[in-house]
């Protein structure tokens, strides 16, 4: 395995972080970052703020072996030739564990990583120890539409995700004066929009994800003003061996609002599940 | 040789809406209960009336383009309207400048549509191809990160459709037509002229010059607009080899004439500033979704505007836009100045909008503009004979039957058919007796 290792791309508190690290995946460099010891927990990113690390990653690799790689091209800023679907990002994945010599891993997916961890475990069963999913978008609900906001004003994107002020992390949804940082978030969601642009859902979770056997737990705000409460019901409606978990007084931006929280949450259902 | 050739172009706006400062976006979000649609059909008539008089009043061409969800531009289906016009009119060129090639699923619709409409007007369309703006992949849902490829497929097709025999199999990378055989194929040939009407990107200027497709620079300052003609002159020399015809080079840029320079000014100023203030009202993040630009892309624009201090259509005076170039107003005199510097510093032979609608300008002063284009600046530019281009060429179809039969004939095929026995008749004679009984099958019959 070939890997080099590098600052990361953007920590949230500079110098806390584990170094990127990129190896081959297929051919394709992939960033990983990997902190801590104990059970190996493969943890996705979703569509917002893709590349930091933060103290959510922090707190879960104070108890497990934390793997967080980075979806193709978010690094890049665009999205790579051969990524036209989720099953690419499947294979993707899958042989990512292998690189990585992970046999099964307890997933962990966020936003729009829930979404591709929950094709990951339909179609690799076998490697899959436990699956969560926080705040995940996928499913198709008309009634309760996720919020758009790859051409949304960033002013409103930002109050949805935090579910009012931005507070501390205010500044996340630059705007064009900050050029650096616009264009990075830009090309972050250049490939955002080659996943979900023309489908903000797959109708396919429905009949696939009850597939999922493990164990799984569900985690969303109470009240998620990015993707509604309802989705969070709907998965733990459809995965077959899961419980819900609603947070107060965090928004969509969970993750950081109440990393220790989610972070709590996440590893005592893992270790649960450790037995 | 004409110097220079005036095309009348419209966008066709819905200028009935708040001032700008009140909306989010003329694009997209603008509620549509704001278009009624009794004010709609008038303001469809008087720009139907507009375009014809363009004709009348010896334009080389009429444009009209594609738009989606906003009232800057209410025409969503150039080709009807071009349809519409093609009735009205019967000499002068008409652009649909252009079909937006990436919203369609399956391209062929749009080689089908340019086709029709070229044997429809007698072969006097221009096909403009245009990648559209960011804001119709807001509202298509297609999508934007994909959207330069799709552009290029769907234009590959479309030529092979209107230039090769089908049916032939298209196995692109994002169409998959097992059946390609258009019919009707374009009267003009090989195929209607295809014109890449964009803003300064060097990506559209460098494949236009190296297709030798005429580009059409969209409404921008004098020193970019500069830029952007001398890169496809130098794009056309120093890589592909040829000199380009100025006629290869257009300029869009409203302008708007009248008896003095101060009349015109008057006349002009509210207008001209609804178009920039109002009509051109739309946030980055309408105009420029993820994925419609790139990283790079994105990051050389914005610094290249910072460093320097372009401002934004929106933030700009009438006096800036008149002197950065953006529009051209004044008396005929002024005007053709103006169009003299411009032909000696871009090398161009085709200016855009020269005369006619912007923005909320009423039907008379629209008509104003253009009778006085035409009667003092246009023919500063002309042959003696003062005629414009189309009416110094042969159409491409005889306009009477007489001509018809002279010139085209009797198609190669005529229609036949069988009743009984082995014998075909022509449908055309098959029914009259003293004809079909010099068929030996049909000697005897009634």
């Amino acid at each position: 395995m070939t890997m080099t290792t590098s600052e990361p791309v953007t920590p949230d508190r500079p110098g806390t972080g584990p170094p990127d690290t990129t190896i081959a995946v297929d051919g394709e460099p992939t960033v990983v970052r990997r902190a801590g010891t104990g059970r190996a927990v493969l943890y996705l990113h979703g569509a917002f703020a893709p590349t930091r690390w933060t103290r959510f990653h922090d707190a879960m690799a104070e108890r497990f072996d934390l793997v967080a790689p980075l979806h193709p091209g978010y690094v890049e800023g665009h999205p790579p030739d051969w990524l036209r679907s989720f099953e690419d990002l499947v294979l993707h994945y899958r042989s990512l564990l292998d690189v990585l010599e992970l046999d099964r891993v307890d997933l962990v997916g966020y936003d729009l990583g829930g979404w591709i961890g929950a094709q990951l475990a339909v179609h690799h069963p076998e490697r899959i120890a436990s699956f969560t999913v926080v705040a995940a978008t996928g499913l198709r609900l008309p009634e309760s539409p996720p919020m758009e906001f790859l051409a949304a004003d960033p002013r409103a994107v930002e109050q949805a995700f935090f579910g009012g002020p931005a507070g501390e992390h205010t500044g996340l949804f630059a705007d064009a004066r900050d050029i650096e940082a616009f264009t990075n978030a830009y090309g972050e969601n250049a490939v955002t929009a080659r996943l979900i642009w023309e489908r903000h859902y797959d109708v396919t979770l429905d009949r696939r994800v009850p597939r999922i056997a493990v164990p799984s737990l569900v985690v969303s705000p109470d009240d998620d003003l990015v993707v509604p409460l309802a989705h969070a019901e709907r998965w733990a409606e459809l995965l077959p061996d899961s419980r819900l978990v609603t947070l107060d007084g965090v928004g969509h931006a969970l993750l950081l609002q109440a990393p220790d929280r989610v972070a709590d949450t996440i590893g005592s259902f893992i270790e649960e599940v450790a037995g | 040789m004409n110097r220079l050739e005036f095309y009348l172009f419209h966008l066709m706006p819905y200028p009935f809406i708040p001032p700008g400062e009140e909306f989010e976006s003329i694009w997209i979000t603008l509620p549509n209960s704001m278009y009624d649609p009794r004010t709609g059909h008038r303001l469809y008539k008087e720009y139907m009336d507009q375009m014809v008089l363009g004709e009348q009043l010896g334009y080389d061409g009429i444009l009209v383009n594609e738009h989606h969800q906003t009232a800057y531009a209410v025409q969503p289906a150039p080709n009807l309207w071009a349809a519409y016009l093609a009735a009205r009119t019967t000499g002068i060129r008409i652009g649909v400048i252009g079909n937006a090639l990436p919203m369609h699923r399956n391209p062929l619709r749009v080689a089908e549509e340019i086709a029709m409409l070229d044997v429809i007007s007698g072969g006097r369309i221009i096909s403009g191809h245009v990648r559209a703006m960011g804001a119709e992949y807001v509202s298509s849902g297609v999508d934007p990160t994909t959207s330069k490829e799709r552009f290029w497929e769907a234009n590959d097709l479309i030529v092979k459709a209107w230039t090769s025999d089908g049916p032939f199999q298209w196995h692109g990378e994002h169409f998959d037509v097992e059946y390609v055989n258009p019919w009707p194929r374009p009267l003009q040939q090989p195929h209607p002229p295809i014109w890449l009407p964009g803003s300064t990107s060097v990506d559209t200027i460098d494949k236009a010059a190296e297709r030798r497709y005429p580009f059409m620079l969209t409404p921008t300052s004098n020193w970019l607009s500069k830029s952007a003609f001398d890169r496809y002159y130098q794009v056309a020399e120093e890589q592909f080899g040829y000199t380009p015809s100025p006629r290869q080079l257009g300029r869009l840029v409203h302008t708007h004439v009248a008896e003095t320079d101060e009349q015109a000014h008057r006349e002009a100023r509210a207008h001209i500033m609804w178009f920039f203030r109002n009509g051109l009202k739309i946030p980055p993040f309408h105009m420029m979704p993820a994925g419609y630009s790139t990283k790079g892309s994105m990051k050389k624009t914005l610094e290249g505007k910072a460093k320097a201090g372009v401002k934004g259509f929106t933030e700009m005076s009438y006096e800036e836009l008149v002197e950065g170039g953006y529009v051209i107003v004044g008396s005929p005199q002024t005007v053709i100045e103006k169009y003299e510097q411009m032909i000696e510093d871009y090398r161009i032979g085709m200016v855009m909008s020269a005369g006619g609608h912007l923005g909320s300008m009423p039907h008379w002063m629209v008509q104003k503009n253009m009778y006085l284009m035409a009667e003092e600046v246009i023919p500063h530019f002309r042959e003696p004979d003062g005629r414009p281009t189309w009416a110094k060429t042969e159409p491409a179809v005889p306009r009477t039957l007489t001509e018809f039969a002279a010139q085209v004939g009797k198609p190669k095929l005529a229609p036949r058919v069988r009743y009984e026995g082995d014998d075909h008749l022509e449908a055309a004679t098959a029914h009259i007796p003293e004809v079909y009984h010099q068929l030996d099958s049909l000697r005897d019959a009634p």
